[in-house]
């Protein structure tokens, strides 16, 4: 069995050392939103409002990026939603943001809908650096009309992405922002099917490892 | 035939002696974050969960978010104001009752939420409504202390109240369509959520429910005004203060008049209008 030292680390999140938490920038100033989703699950109906405030849009840009049309992504919203009050006791920010966990929730969702429904078509792949101009998504690409805050995690996550190989940044891209499914990705890149998926998976540890690991700043 | 599908792919051992979670589970958990995963590789990751169980299941879930969030960056498409609705009304029947559209103080305009009714009870026969049937059964609030809506917590009267407070909701009085004379109470309707409350303040007698029953209905401007909406049935109890949610059977596009008329227990699919003892208008017919 080949070990991997690497997918050791990246694993072992679970009982890790609160010390080894993700470290907060230096020099990040701006003010962090308290989180809310444990006032939702405190049943506080107040909550609700302002959760939908702040990842309204960012739910239905995910939705609509990864859905087939607009009538699916409305569904996925309203399921998305209802999961996330269902889930909102489990949030912890010592793990991750509350974007990041919102966006988790509502990527689950997402990625369950479009695994149920394979059989259809999916969008036409875009290779990264070799993008149209319109966007990822041939079909009506969303329209930015609002600025949310992403948080500090994903700000690291984008310098860590930075640091990973070329290819799988890009084969990552194609998978988490286009939602391309591995086979398709192969198809486009021309790539084995294994080598996609060894790519996505090392790069996949990498990024969280790079997240996880204290102190240790990726470059800005 | 179709032949047997072929065997799983051979599982590695659990958890080696380091610690080293198999490659086998670290697939799995990259595909599901990823691009999901179908039945048997989902028992199959559960049972390697099982077996590791200091590997965190969620974590490449959490980098696959955040990474979404790097590559998409803060600038987002804002969600339609219709499905923030639903999705604020499904959040109320599940946190709470208290209204969830409430402005955050941000100036942003209440959302209308609308009314929740009882189940209806299924009719016994012909074309005899069931609805909400008040009054003995419960549904009409009669407390002490209602007025001028004596809504505390849920219910019909909270509603209204609650209703009171939204922008664009319309007030009207009860008259009485023979005479034109003002009766105690009023109508609540909400526009946008094309549902209200109505107040009567022993403005009407003490009905037998076995014998006949109040029925309302809206008018709606843009329908044949022979064809009003049934909007439930109810009784009046005998200190004749009954506040009812009004929810019509049918969407109401523009709703311009709300009528009671006395009918036989039930209700009816048409009414005749011969007994018709309150009227209340929404708009300038």
């Amino acid at each position: 069995m080949p070990r991997n030292p690497v997918a050791a680390d990246a694993c072992r999140w679970q009982h890790r050392d609160p010390s080894r938490r993700i470290a907060p920038l230096e020099g990040a100033h701006r003010r962090v939103p308290e989180p809310v989703l444990h006032r939702v699950a405190a049943g506080d109906p107040a909550a609700v409002q302002e959760v939908l405030d702040r990842y309204g849009g960012l739910v239905w840009s995910l939705a609509r990026r990864l859905c087939f049309n607009r009538a699916e992504a409305e569904d996925a919203v309203q399921e998305i939603f209802i999961d996330l009050w269902k889930s909102a006791g489990r949030f912890d920010a010592s793990v991750a943001s509350e974007p990041t966990f919102v966006a988790m929730i509502a990527r689950r969702r997402l990625v369950d809908r479009r695994r149920r429904a394979a059989r259809r078509p999916e969008p036409t792949p875009t290779i990264p650096g070799r993008e149209a101009s319109n966007g990822d998504r041939p079909d009506a690409p969303p329209t930015a009309a609002q600025r949310i805050e992403i948080g500090e995690e994903a700000e690291r996550a984008g310098r860590a992405l930075e640091e990973l190989k070329e290819e799988q940044r890009d084969l990552l891209r194609m998978s988490i922002f286009q939602g391309l499914s591995h086979q398709r990705i192969a198809e486009a890149t021309g790539l084995p099917l294994g080598t996609v998926k060894t790519h996505i998976r090392r790069g996949l540890i990498r990024l969280r490892e790079l997240l996880e690991v204290p102190g240790r700043e990726v470059k800005p | 035939m179709t032949p047997p599908s072929p065997p799983p792919p051979p599982v590695p051992s659990p958890n080696q002696p380091d610690g080293v979670p198999p490659e086998r589970l670290l697939d799995l958990l990259a595909d599901r974050a990823t691009q999901g995963l179908d039945e048997a590789e989902a028992r199959e990751l559960d049972r390697l969960l099982a077996e590791n169980p200091d590997v965190d299941p969620a974590s490449f879930d959490f980098a696959c978010a955040a990474a979404y969030l790097a590559m998409n960056g803060p600038e987002v498409e804002e969600m339609p104001a219709s499905l923030r609705e639903k999705v604020a009304r499904a959040a109320r029947q599940r946190i709470g009752a208290q209204p969830v559209g409430v402005a955050s103080g941000d100036g942003v305009a209440p959302e209308r939420v609308p009314l929740r009714l009882p189940a209806p009870v299924r009719p016994s026969r012909g074309p005899v409504y069931a609805g909400w049937v008040v009054g003995a059964a419960g549904l009409a609030l009669a407390a002490a202390g209602w007025w001028p809506w004596g809504g505390r917590g849920g219910g019909p009267a909270a509603e209204g109240e609650r209703m009171l407070a939204r922008a664009g909701v319309v007030r009207a009085t009860w008259t009485v369509p023979q005479t034109g004379e003002a009766a105690p109470g009023e109508v609540v309707w909400d526009p946008v959520a094309c549902c209200g409350v109505m107040r009567l303040d022993a403005c009407l007698p003490v009905n037998d429910p076995r014998v006949e029953q109040y029925q309302v209905w809206i008018f709606d401007a843009t329908r044949d005004e022979r064809y009003p909406i049934h909007g439930g049935v109810f009784d009046v109890p005998r200190d004749g203060k009954v506040v009812v949610p009004i929810e019509p059977r049918l969407p109401v596009r523009e709703a311009i008049r709300i009528a009671i008329t006395v009918e036989r227990p039930g209700g009816v699919w048409v009414s005749d209008r011969s007994r018709m003892p309150l009227v209340a208008k929404l708009k300038t017919e």
